[in-house]
């Protein structure tokens, strides 16, 4: 008895189900033709969706009962994105992680629109710099968020790694968004080459380098050069990052104005200075 | 051989004694700048703590202090004073005004409080003194003297009101290490036991006591790699570790940490390693076959490995604290920008550029590379100590602008060192003199290493001796020329004197501004003084009741409360971050929002400080950002810092600043009013923008008081509407508009 109660009412749910489907259809492409869409595109291609104008209109819309990040880039040689080419990578390598993880995939997807395919959204968003990423929330189902507006990632706050990336993820998603590095077989084996080599070199050379290495001169140098580096501004350049020298109306000026200022040229002058 | 009836060990003895005391006086005098320009205040923003506290000590006795719990700042939380502070400099200045009073002297507590760094660096370069002496000579000793005395690095935390724990911490610093260096020349536990005692006065002033603690280490680890072990390391470092560590722990702020954080570990274990070797080294003396010196050798190898491994298991496991952001930031330099926005944020946390060297050291910059290698040349266990203090100062002075502090007094040594090795080698007159000085020393030198009794060393370093000694000789012969020697010595006379001319320029203008008055320049050259910081804090004492809370960003807590005597939400001690986000976020939003942040807070008047008109750059608005930052930190979701930057990732004001920048409470109360001043558009002198037209409109605060120079403008929280309508509808009404109609609900 009670078995055929629970299967009236399954029937009876399915028959509204398919009644609301046939609903929403006549409106716009279905939730459900989207997403078998997504999941196509995305195992197809290592958990990328590369996009084109329409396709991120119609991934876009809503409504989305998945999330979607979407990076807009420009991989093009002659716009010479140097962050795009750095960015890209880390971005495919979370894409893989995700689709090779336990998770649901359906949940999250990943695109890319470049700049040759997607001049359009490009145009309509008023963007003039890239790589820019925007973090589409789900509006409907189970992880419906309350803002539905997409959230910009910010390169300057999180940075260009994969890890900085999938936190950003794993704090909008709500669940961790793994990155899984392959293992670079290669790199390892030859770095155990090397250090096998230079443990043989140093048994080999010993008794040479026993005098380098008690030698005052070479420490003198040592902490020289070290201490050089330091007050010389070294360490100023390698946090702040600036230009190693500043083209200004075609001359090239070394010194840079400021009094807390300075270019990466410069610290190198003034080292020199110091030998007099 | 008499002069004037003494002997000339004596009237050296004398003038050692007067020129010392005459750098001493200099030392104190460059310092007094800004109490002749301004007046004896205190200066900045951390010095009114201190000078809060002090107070408060010399008002209700030390066991007061120490169970002090403040309610007045970080309201509602309160902050436990007595434990929280390093109470050095506080029971410093307490001591000594009660002495003065035993004796009858009046002294206000404010003046000590504002001479009390002055003083301590005619200290400081008697320790200099004593430092380089020990190592080089006592000419040497009072070049150091002099050049810490006016180095402008030094003198930037020590000005008369510069009331802060540095200034005090670098007369112990110098201090420690002198007596560490004595202490381990001569291997007595009474020596050691001194290094100890002021270790822990200078652990009881300054957080950067962490530097001592492993600077030693690590000399004496350095040591025993050299193979310079000895029963004289053993007794100076096993007395210095004990007590130090043992009187450390006294002071509450540090507590347990000496033996639970990772900062002290190294100390620790260098303690363990040299019980192993000094064990190692009595066992070796009765056993002497050459397995058993292999067995010896291996087993400290091991149990060095095993220690290590030993403590970063538990650093794994928890039991003792990994690297605290503040330290750890030291190392990885991109850390604290990524995850501590509030350290990140203060000005002199940045990496130091070259030019601020040459600016707050001058030509011993130059010299500093030349005193280290002048070290290497002689390589005594000092000169070890004075390489590695030189090696780790330079980088922590890279990495952040405020060590530069920890810089200079090895700077001000290892220069002094060069221009005297410089002058004994020009000055001497009789050549045969140098002659005999110089194989003293290189006595001095062969004798060292036969004392530790490695043999290797010991029969080659005569022969380097022997070498360097007949280059000396020709070197003396060389430079007799009478002409040489006078181009170089008035050269160098030449150097010293615009060191001094510079020291004192730097001194009188860049370091000598107490910061809470500022001055300017007219017209027609005249001075002019603002004073508005004070204005408003006088105004707050008396127009406030004794109860309200003041609102504030943390860089204005300390002088809120100690200046105006009013509660304040957060101040420059900066130990709850989410805290200063809440006020960051109160800022950063809307007034809705904001209101019901302050209103939450307790919140009775919010101070911002404003610089347009006057082009004080270091104001509220240029500090915004960081607000936001912080703010975004802990509400992600509420506070975005993107919102305030216009599409093209500018930061702006005018009429081109986002509605989310122009509908912040800080916006609104920084520029509320403005427009009517200049009777139409505003003109931002600070950021060179035209304000945008029409009147900003507040609701939810009202203007209070704004000083002359519109710096401060402090503004008072309304009360919730008596009738129950929001405080916007009730502005609305106010103005004279008309409620919009609301269609009835029907149920």
């Amino acid at each position: 008895m009670a078995t055929r109660q629970a299967i009236v009412s399954i029937f009876i749910f399915l028959v509204f189900n398919i009644f609301l489907l046939v609903v929403c259809h006549a409106a716009k492409p279905s939730l459900e033709a989207k997403v078998s869409a997504l999941n196509q595109f995305s195992t197809n291609n290592k958990g990328v969706v590369e996009l084109d104008s329409d396709l991120y209109d119609e991934f876009v819309a809503k409504p989305r009962n998945y999330s979607m990040i979407i990076l807009l880039t420009a991989m093009e040689p002659q716009i010479n994105c140097q962050p795009c080419k750095e960015f890209d990578p880390e971005f495919r390598l979370v894409a893989k992680s995700w689709q090779s993880s336990r998770n649901e995939h359906s949940r999250l997807y990943f695109g890319i629109l470049d700049f040759k395919k997607g001049r359009e959204v490009y145009a309509k968003l008023n963007l003039n710099n890239a790589p820019t990423m925007f973090y589409f929330p789900p509006t409907t189902g189970p992880y419906a968020k309350e803002i539905s507006e997409p959230n910009r990632y910010e390169f300057n706050r999180r940075g260009f790694s994969a890890e900085g990336f999938a936190s950003y993820l794993s704090g909008h998603v709500g669940i961790q968004v793994p990155v899984k590095r392959p293992i670079n077989f290669f790199a390892i084996f030859v770095s155990i080459f090397v250090i096998l080599g230079t443990l043989a070199a140093i048994k080999l050379l010993y008794p040479f380098i026993k005098k380098v290495f008690q030698n005052r001169n070479t420490w003198a140098a040592i902490s020289l050069v070290i201490i050089l580096m330091m007050i010389s501004g070294h360490m100023w350049n390698h946090i702040r990052g600036p230009p190693y020298v500043l083209q200004n109306n075609g001359q090239i000026s070394y010194i840079a104005s400021g009094f807390s200022n300075q270019l990466g040229m410069e610290s190198q002058i003034v080292a020199m200075m110091y030998r007099r | 051989m008499k002069v004037l009836g003494l002997e000339t060990q004596n009237i050296s003895a004398l003038l050692k004694v007067v020129i010392l005391g005459l750098i001493a006086a200099v030392a104190l005098a460059s310092r007094l700048f800004s109490i002749i320009r301004f007046e004896s205040v205190i200066h900045e923003f951390d010095p009114w703590f201190n000078y809060r506290t002090t107070r408060f000590l010399v008002a209700n006795g030390f066991y007061e202090f120490w169970n002090w719990f403040d309610e007045r700042s970080w309201y509602p939380l309160g902050r436990v004073v007595g434990g929280t502070v390093y109470p050095g400099l506080m029971v410093t200045s307490a001591t000594i005004y009660n002495i003065l009073h035993a004796l009858n002297f009046t002294v206000d507590i404010r003046n000590i409080c504002v001479l009390l760094a002055p003083l301590f660096s005619g200290f400081t370069s008697v320790a200099a003194y004593l430092l380089t002496s020990e190592i080089k000579d006592s000419s040497a000793g009072l070049l150091a003297a002099a050049f810490i005395g006016v180095a402008p690095g030094y003198i930037s935390r020590s000005v008369a009101g510069s009331y802060d724990n540095e200034g005090i911490a670098i007369f112990l610093l110098m201090f420690t290490f002198y007596l560490w260096i004595k202490a381990l020349k001569e291997g007595s536990a009474y020596w050691g036991a001194l290094t100890a005692l002021f270790y822990f006065y200078m652990v009881a002033a300054w957080g950067g006591y962490v530097f001592i603690i492993n600077l030693i280490p690590l000399h004496a680890f350095t040591l025993i790699l050299m193979g310079r072990f000895s029963t004289r390391l053993y007794v100076a470092y096993s007395s210095f570790y004990i007590l130090g560590t043992l009187m450390s722990m006294q002071i509450p702020f540090v507590g347990f940490q000496p033996t639970r954080t990772s900062e002290h570990m190294a100390a620790l274990g260098i303690f363990g390693l040299i019980q192993i070797i000094a064990f190692v080294e009595f066992a070796r003396s009765y056993i002497s076959s050459n397995q058993a010196q292999i067995l010896f050798k291996s087993f400290v190898v091991i149990s060095f490995v095993g220690m290590l491994s030993g403590l970063v298991l538990l650093t794994l496991g928890g039991y003792i604290a990994p690297w605290t952001g503040r330290f750890y930031s030291l190392w990885d330099t991109g850390y604290a920008k990524k995850f501590i926005p509030i350290i990140a944020s203060v000005s002199e946390h940045q990496p130091t550029a070259w030019p601020s060297f040459f600016f707050d050291l001058e030509m011993l910059i130059f010299l500093f590379p030349a005193g280290i290698y002048l070290c290497f040349k002689e390589l005594h266990d000092g000169h070890v100590f004075l390489i590695l203090y030189g090696i780790t100062a330079s980088y922590f002075a890279g990495v952040m602008v405020r060590l530069m502090l920890a810089l200079t007094p090895v700077v001000c040594v290892t220069s002094a060192i060069a221009i005297s090795r410089l002058f004994d080698i020009y000055l001497k007159l009789d050549p045969e003199d140098s002659d005999n000085n110089s194989v003293k020393s290189n006595k001095s030198v062969i004798d060292k290493p036969s004392r530790k009794g490695d043999s290797s060393r010991s029969t080659s370093s005569p022969s380097t001796n022997k070498s360097s000694e007949k280059k000396k000789k020709s070197e003396h012969f060389r430079i007799l020329g009478f002409d040489t020697r006078i181009l170089v010595i008035s050269n160098f006379f030449i150097f010293l004197t615009i060191f001094i001319w510079h020291c004192t320029w730097v001194t009188s203008n860049a370091y000598s501004s107490p910061s809470i008055v500022l001055a300017s320049r007219q017209a027609d050259g005249s001075q002019y003084i603002i004073d508005d910081f004070r204005e408003a804090y006088y105004w707050l004492r008396k127009n406030t009741d004794y109860s309200s809370k003041v609102m504030s960003w943390w860089d204005y807590g300390y002088q809120i409360a100690g200046m105006a005597d009013r509660t304040v939400l957060v101040d420059n001690n900066t130990w709850n971050n989410t805290h200063i986000a809440t006020v960051g976020k109160a800022m950063s939003s809307p007034e809705d929002v904001a209101y019901k942040i302050m209103r939450r807070h307790d919140v009775d008047y919010v101070l911002v400080i404003f610089g347009g008109l006057l082009g004080y750059s270091g104001d509220d608005i240029n500090k915004f950002l960081w607000m936001i930052r912080i703010a975004e930190g802990v509400y992600p979701n509420e506070v975005k810092e993107v919102n305030f930057f216009t599409p093209r990732g500018e930061y702006r004001v005018d009429d081109e600043a986002t509605p989310t920048m122009r509908n912040s409470l800080m916006y609104k109360m920084s520029y509320h009013n403005y427009n009517e001043l200049f009777g139409g558009q505003g003109q931002d002198r600070v950021r060179g923008a035209r304000l945008p037209i029409g009147k900003i409109k507040l609701d939810t605060v009202e203007e209070a008081y704004t000083t002359e120079n519109w710096i401060v403008r402090i503004y008072k929280v309304k009360k919730l509407d008596n009738i129950g309508r929001s405080l916007e509808q009730a502005g609305e009404f106010e103005s004279g508009k008309k409620r919009r109609k609301r269609v009835k609900r029907t149920n």
